[in-house]
């Protein structure tokens, strides 16, 4: 399937592997606060999103993919307006949703800067 | 918000108190424009929000785009967000920066052990936004020199936004029923939380304070010290330095907290004084400065419990326990003075 979305991985701030290590990735467009640089992932998008995120579809840094399970409602507002997705990666059946929060299954390292993040419908 | 305060005088700045909404998290944050804090940094994306525009405005600062902006943040009054629920709403209250969120979030996340009461407040609107000037009167509505058009534009849609619905016979009635309720509300709590400090205090104080007291009771008739003690002495309490001695001795910081306790000086010496007295042994004069001699170590096993019960700090105990046992020693011969000077005209 064609990207709905297609970004560059810019730099990753120094507690982004603590982070990951504990499931979650924070993803903020290019530029952001100081103060949000040592969580986040920042990344350079090509464009807006062409397509909401659901249930099914495919997230894919770099090499690595996850399948996005559930999506909180104001998370499409945030990857519009911010380029800000964060992303619970396998956080179990009964964890809460937050509303900003996509929660997806399948383990994600560290992205290199250089990488390219995608996002498309599932195949 | 009328449209007369708007043309006010001054540009003096002021406090403002940021309320939680109704869903909202937190217990309010007040915003105080001292120490060169002068930026309200509006971390929400696409510009200034109405509520960073609002605190702004109230406080004579200028409100800041923080994603397109850098500010140092000894200069950040607030940080306002529009937070999901994970990034946004930890890093601010990391770095002690007062946040205020227009979502209704709550700690979550992993940085949740940062998002406490006393720098995070959530699901502010406009409505929550408070002033609170150190002269009682509400602070002139006063846009800040320096902001540019996007920043006026953000003020003119922060004030509609501020405008109150419905008014009139309708407010007024609500009004009514609101204060009826923040009465009721207030009375409901003040209870409450008595009945809770009492309860905490009968567990937390006054309980072990009982086992205790029994520990030391048991202790003292068991060997029998305190009887003891009072056996000894009771032959010189029948002259009033004897009585001096015995109100010393009682006294003595390390005999009374065991003499408290049981009160056998009290026990064995008043009644054989008042059995003397009785019989015409001894002038009636005695009584008043006996009463004093053998009370000199009331309440000295009680001290630290007492002084527990005034919510006072270890350290506080630590010296105000031999503070007052040293003081004791010095209080109860005084007392028994005292006491046989005013009983000359018996």
């Amino acid at each position: 399937m064609t990207p709905y979305y297609e970004s560059t991985i810019l730099r990753s701030g120094e507690e982004t592997a603590d982070l990951l290590a504990g499931g979650v990735l924070i993803l903020y467009a290019d530029p952001i606060p100081d103060a949000l640089e040592s969580v986040s992932v920042v990344h350079s998008p090509s464009g807006p999103p062409a397509a909401k995120m659901e249930p099914g579809h495919v997230l894919t840094v770099g090499d690595q993919q996850v399948r996005l399970v559930r999506v909180g409602e104001i998370a499409n507002d945030n990857l519009a307006s911010l380029g800000h997705v964060v992303v619970y990666l396998d956080p179990g059946e009964d964890a809460a949703l937050l509303p900003g929060a996509v929660h997806a299954s399948g383990p994600l390292g560290v992205p290199a800067a250089g990488a390219t993040l995608t996002l498309a419908a599932g195949s | 918000m009328t449209g007369t305060e708007i043309e006010t005088t001054g540009t003096e700045t002021g406090a403002v108190f940021v309320r939680p909404g109704s869903g909202g998290w937190g217990n309010g944050l007040l915003l105080d424009p001292a120490n060169g804090k002068d930026v309200v940094l509006s971390v929400t994306g696409g510009g200034i929000h109405p509520v960073a525009a609002r605190i702004a405005e109230l406080t004579g600062t200028t409100a800041v785009d923080g994603f397109t902006t850098s500010i140092p943040d000894e200069k950040v009054l607030a940080a306002v967000i529009n937070c999901g629920g994970t990034a946004r709403i930890g890093v601010y209250p990391r770095k002690r920066i007062p946040t205020v969120d227009i979502y209704p979030g709550g700690p979550g996340g992993p940085l949740a052990e940062f998002i406490t009461e006393d720098i995070f407040v959530s699901d502010v609107g406009v409505k929550q936004i408070e002033p609170r000037a150190s002269d009682g009167s509400t602070p002139a509505a006063a846009p800040v020199a320096d902001e540019g058009p996007t920043a006026a534009e953000r003020l003119a849609a922060a004030k509609a936004a501020a405008a109150p619905v419905g008014g009139g016979a309708f407010a007024r009635v609500s009004g009514v029923f609101v204060r009826f309720g923040e009465i009721v509300g207030s009375i409901v709590n003040t209870f409450l939380a008595s009945g809770r400090q009492t309860v905490q205090l009968v567990l937390t104080t006054i309980l072990p304070f009982m086992a205790y007291v029994s520990l030391l009771l048991g202790i003292v008739n068991y060997t029998g010290v305190a009887k003891w003690i009072a056996t000894v002495l009771s032959p010189i309490a029948t002259n009033p330095v004897g009585l001096i001695v015995i109100g010393i001795i009682g006294a003595l910081p390390f005999l009374s907290p065991i003499l408290g306790p049981g009160a056998a000086i009290a026990q064995v010496i008043g009644t054989l004084m008042g059995s003397q007295i009785a019989i015409g042994a001894l002038p009636v004069q005695y009584a008043l400065p006996t009463l004093f001699a053998i009370n000199g170590q009331v309440g000295c096993d009680f001290i630290p419990v007492g002084l527990a019960l005034g919510e006072a700090k270890p350290e506080t105990v630590a010296v105000g326990t031999p503070a007052v046992l040293l003081s004791r020693l010095i209080t109860a011969p005084t007392a028994v003075i005292i006491a046989y000077l005013v009983s000359f005209g018996l």
